[in-house]
């Protein structure tokens, strides 16, 4: 037995770390992962010290908990200590850190960076589960039970990570609750069966027992093989949920290619990929420019219902990509990427991508976008690409745009917005004459922080005087707040409507510098920005997002930088370093919130609304209600069937009144075995409070069925029987009001039918040999 | 249903019993003897629920509650043949059946009736005559007919045997054997009349008998057709149903060493046809069963010794029995 105790301990405190183990997931830095081990080896170490020295199961966990208190508190806040024991200041710096945790908790998302405040927590959270799994599953022997803190611990993971969790995660605690089910489970048996061969004293006694053991034991693991095939079924059969919930993770879109892999989807829900707050990075590249360019990934000039759309895109494209402008335009750089995870077959280098040069791969240049598209992924590459850098005196005069390149979608505006487009656009360009004022005018009117907030929170989706959800660019227009999507999509769209053909592009801002020379790009730089047509010189980088997660705007959409060089030389990398450093610098704590973009079609919210965490609640809370109604639905079930086979009248009337007595019984009125339908009226009109009115209606009810069962059959008018379905009805409800809210809760939840059909299941299933 | 048990002509078409007429002579009855027999509406009812039913009655209690009143009093409604009897230990069974003797002037064998040939036979102290006296008179009530040297006489109908018996053992009693109670289709006790009811009997009894001024409500074709109504009263399978489950429980039962007869559910069933008609339904419902139970199975069962060691009448069993069998069809 001692062994075993031992056994079921460790067990225990394995099953406790494993089930934990996955808060690692959750923080940055795995620091903590030592207090908590040496936490639980102490609730274990307690535990089973206490349980050797006293039988009281109480006490067991009284100086498992005080113990471990005095040690966490001790650890963590030991100065505050005074003669070795914790003073008032104890209880408030514990306090503050508890407030440090949850604001930490509150300002990032997982994976947060560790303090001592969230350690401090975590550590407080895990000795709690540990205390509590010990206690069931050791002190109390039941290790049933035990699975419960042990799922909580599993669910402080689940609900809060930003990233699916992997089978492992899963399977190990699973396994580990198994082995100490079973363990407990043979040391019960095993009692069972010494006991029964000291009775017998026969061989052929053991021998059963022995063969009982191992029809438990089979029955069990097809108990266990059954719940792990409906844990991987469940979630793959119900609809609209990632069919790879366990095997694969889940929160990982069909978008987002294979494992550990980054990518955009078709229908450019950015974002979704905002949203990945995976730290590990998406590339990281060398350049050889002195201004870093933003990593364009895609662009597309397809709008449509409230969102940007690479596919659908309609015109006449030409074959071939238009040439670059000639080398006295520009001035070629080359950026060196290394360990890139974004998926095939897109990936990011800055505009316009003049030269490529990579192994392992097909690669294209698309005509119009001139995005690279590749047919696998690829680890490491290099692009030459240019930067265009075009004077703004030239831009001013460029012209009508008039290209190939152009096609009727990057002027297209979306009907429903279009009065408001213009209005807006009139509004703030006024009486800028050119494309490149009215351009500039449009940025630096939506980069005035004292008109648009930049949040990652767009707040309620808003709804016009119909109730119909607001197009996203007229809700923008509402709120005046939004993130890098909304704020281009605004100046494309006034941009078009001010005759100027403009497209969105996707990528990433420049990223981070990392060791050496590298610069380190991450989900969080994810970035959209619009790019405006100018005849002569190509598509055109504007800026228009303000704030934190924000590119540079380039030298061109610059007031006032006429005067200087047009070469994007010295002085204008003085004017981006200084809001490039704020821009990264506020980069680092504004990339916690996840961006959810409300403002998109029904159809995207729907599918946006898909994080993990609200798939789990809904799991959570249909499985809730699933096994809060099953009773109720088995009874409402059983009560179909029998009117399903009630053929004739009389049988019908005989089944309504099961369903009545039943209900009666469920509320407390119960019928005796041996009474008469008249008895029972009695004691129906008396128990039940009936009088007047309903006394009447029961008597009529009685004289019916009696009628129905001892008269002859065809006595019973249909009249009789139908006026007989709603006097009961009335009278379930007149009883039902007598009775005390939690008899009818008990009633409706725990009908004694749908209970006893339950009772009687595993009878049905495993008939007794004996 | 119809029968020819109760050894009447059952010329009855299918239909439905006549409940009125059956209302109006148990009205009429029970009027006429609750003048008599005060305080007592239950001994009546069930005395009028044997009559209909075509069964016998036995009347058990102590000395002096008015059993040879109940008798009387029912013989005298009814406008038909009544005799007496006064069972003592050297009554012979011609006295009762009959007997032939010799005319002489005839030269030939003349039946001469016994008492038993009468519509209503009232059996004082019946346990007081001899085993053979108390068969002759059972075998003559259970066929409706006497057999006196190889010619077999039918006895008229309506045909009914009430009979008195004391059930304090007493010197020179043979008490009825429980197959031979079985011949009796309901067992009913006077008991105590109420105070107020017993004054009243002091104040009436005193000049002279109440049962002068009684005078006939009903005749006995009357009566035969009652009966034969009473047998048109519906029985539903579900009644039939209850009925046999208490049989069986009687016969399962620990409490009893005999359990009840098949003839004791022809018994109950035909008693609770007579109630359900004497209720005004022509349809027996299971509290016509329950309310008949005790008086029609009590005095049939035999006790096992547990039961008599907890001194536990079959009464009270059979009630406990009605406590456990479910009515059907609701527990199906």
């Amino acid at each position: 037995m001692t062994r075993r105790r031992w056994r079921i301990t460790l067990l225990a405190a394995l099953a406790t770390l494993s089930a934990v183990y996955p808060i690692t997931s959750l923080f940055v830095q795995t620091t903590w992962l030592g207090d908590a081990m040496f936490t639980i080896a102490l609730v274990a170490a307690l535990g089973l010290v206490a349980r050797g020295l006293t039988r009281s199961r109480t006490l067991v966990v009284g100086v498992q908990v005080l113990v471990t208190s005095y040690v966490v508190l001790f650890r963590h806040l030991g100065d505050t200590f005074s003669y070795l024991l914790p003073t008032p200041t104890t209880l408030e710096e514990a306090n503050s850190l508890g407030l440090q945790a949850l604001e930490t908790v509150q300002r990032y998302s997982a994976p947060a960076p560790l303090n001592s405040g969230v350690t401090f927590c975590l550590v407080v959270a895990i000795a709690l589960v540990a205390i509590a799994v010990d206690a069931m599953a050791a002190t109390w022997r039941s290790p049933a039970a035990a699975g419960l803190p042990l799922l909580t611990a599993y669910l402080i993971t689940a609900a809060n990570g930003q990233s699916a969790l992997a089978l492992r995660y899963f399977v190990v605690p699973v396994l580990l609750w198994l082995v100490m089910l079973h363990t407990t489970a043979r040391a019960q048996f095993g009692r069972w069966s010494t006991a029964n061969a000291a009775d017998e004293s026969e061989i052929d006694e053991a021998a059963h027992d022995r063969a009982a053991l191992r029809s438990f034991t089979a029955g069990a693991l097809k108990l266990g093989a059954l719940g792990v095939v409906f844990a991987v079924l469940v979630p793959a059969i119900v609809p609209h949920f990632p069919p790879r919930y366990l095997t694969e993770g889940l929160g990982r879109a069909s978008g987002g290619g294979g494992e550990g892999s980054v990518g955009f989807n078709d229908t450019l829900d950015l974002s979704r990929s905002l949203n990945n707050q995976d730290p590990s990075p998406v590339l990281t590249y060398t350049t050889t420019a002195f201004t870093r360019a933003p990593l364009r990934v895609l662009a597309t000039s397809y709008y449509s219902r409230g969102q940007w759309s690479t596919v659908g895109t309609s015109g006449n494209r030409p074959d071939n990509p238009a040439p670059p402008p000639p080398p006295s335009q520009r001035r070629d750089y080359d950026i060196t990427v290394s360990n890139n995870t974004l998926a095939a077959p897109r990936i990011a280098a800055p505009y316009p991508v003049i030269a490529v040069a990579m192994e392992g791969t097909q690669w294209v240049i698309d005509p119009v976008t001139r995005d690279v598209r590749v047919d696998s992924p690829v680890s490491s590459y290099r692009v030459t690409y240019a930067d265009l850098a075009p004077p703004p005196p030239q831009l001013r005069e460029s012209g009508t745009p008039d290209s190939p390149d152009i096609t009727d979608d990057d002027l297209a505006i979306p009907d429903r917005s279009r009065d408001l487009i213009e209005r807006w656009a009139a509004e703030v360009v006024k009486d800028a004459d050119n494309p490149l004022d009215r351009a500039i005018a449009i940025q630096n009117h939506l980069r005035d922080t004292s008109i648009y907030t930049y949040s990652l929170d767009l707040g309620e989706p808003l709804r016009d005087t119909e109730g119909r959800l607001l197009e996203p660019i007229q809700n923008f227009y509402q709120t005046r707040r939004g993130y890098c999507v909304q704020f281009a999509t605004a100046m494309i769209m006034m941009a078009r409507a001010q005759g100027i053909p403009a497209r969105m592009a996707i990528g990433y801002l420049p990223g981070q510098p990392s060791e050496g020379n590298q610069y380190v790009v991450r989900n969080s730089d994810a970035h959209a920005w619009p790019e405006l047509y100018f005849q002569g010189y190509g598509w055109l980088r504007f800026e228009p997002t303000p704030g934190a997660r924000s590119g540079t705007p380039p030298p061109y959409a610059v007031l006032g930088a006429d005067s200087g060089s047009t070469r994007g030389g010295r002085d204008v990398e003085s004017t981006t370093s200084g809001r490039g450093s704020t821009a990264s610098a506020t980069t680092s704590t504004s990339s916690t919130a996840a961006p959810v973009q409300q403002q998109q079609t029904l159809i995207d919210a729907i599918g946006s609304a898909f994080t993990l965490r609200n798939v789990v609640t809904f799991v959570a809370v249909l499985l809730g209600l699933l096994a809060a109604f099953v009773m109720p639905i088995t009874a409402w079930l059983l009560r179909l069937r029998r009117r399903r086979a009630a053929v004739t009248q009389q049988e019908l009337i005989e089944a309504e009144w099961i369903d009545l007595t039943s209900h009666l019984g469920d509320l407390g009125l119960t019928a005796p075995k041996g009474v008469t339908l008249r008895q029972l009226r009695e004691r129906y009109v008396t128990d039940g409070h009936l009088d007047g009115d309903d006394a009447t209606t029961m008597r009529r009810v009685t004289a019916t069925l009696e009628k129905s069962r001892y008269d002859r059959p065809e006595r019973t008018t249909p009249q009789e029987a139908f006026r007989l379905h709603h006097d009961i009805r009335s009278i379930r409800r007149q009883i039902g009001r007598t009775r005390a809210w939690q008899t009818r809760v008990r009633s409706f939840f725990w009908p004694e039918a749908g209970v006893s059909f339950w009772r009687a299941v595993p009878d049905r299933l495993f008939p007794r040999r004996r | 249903m119809t029968t020819t048990e109760t050894g009447l002509e059952t010329t009855a078409a299918p239909g439905l019993a006549d409940l009125d007429l059956i209302h109006g002579v148990a009205d009429r009855l029970m009027g006429a003897m609750t003048s008599v027999i005060e305080g007592k509406p239950d001994v009546v009812r069930t005395t009028v629920t044997v009559l209909f039913a075509g069964g016998h009655l036995l009347i058990e209690d102590v000395p002096g509650v008015g059993k040879t009143m109940l008798a009387k009093a029912l013989a005298r409604s009814i406008d038909a043949t009544v005799r007496r009897i006064q069972f003592t230990p050297d009554l012979l069974p011609s006295d009762v059946t009959g007997v032939s003797i010799f005319n002489q002037d005839a030269r030939r064998f003349e039946f001469r009736p016994g008492a038993i040939f009468a519509n209503v036979v009232v059996g004082d102290e019946i346990n007081r005559a001899s085993p053979k006296t108390q068969s002759a008179l059972l075998e003559s009530m259970e066929e409706r007919q006497v057999t006196v040297d190889g010619t077999t006489y039918t006895l008229q109908a309506p045909f009914i045997v009430m009979a008195t018996q004391n059930p304090i053992e007493m010197e020179g009693t043979y008490p009825l054997p429980e197959a031979q109670r079985d011949r009796f289709m309901a067992r009913i006790s006077m008991g105590y009349p109420a105070p107020s009811a017993e004054l009243e009997l002091l104040e009436s009894h005193g000049a002279r008998s109440p049962l002068d001024d009684l005078n006939p409500v009903t005749d006995a074709e009357t009566i035969n057709r009652v009966v034969q109504a009473v047998t048109r009263v519906h029985a539903s399978p579900a009644v039939r149903q209850y009925i046999v489950d208490l049989v069986t429980r009687t016969r399962s039962t620990t409490a009893l060493r005999l359990g009840a007869s098949p003839r004791a559910a022809l018994h109950l069933l035909r008693a609770s046809r007579a109630f359900a008609a004497l209720e005004g339904r022509d349809h027996v419902i299971p509290d016509d069963v329950q309310v008949l139970a005790g008086s029609v199975l009590a005095h049939r069962l035999m006790p096992s010794s547990e039961t008599q060691l907890a001194r536990r009448t079959t009464a009270e069993v059979v009630i406990d029995l009605l406590r456990q069998v479910p009515v059907p069809p609701a527990a199906r």
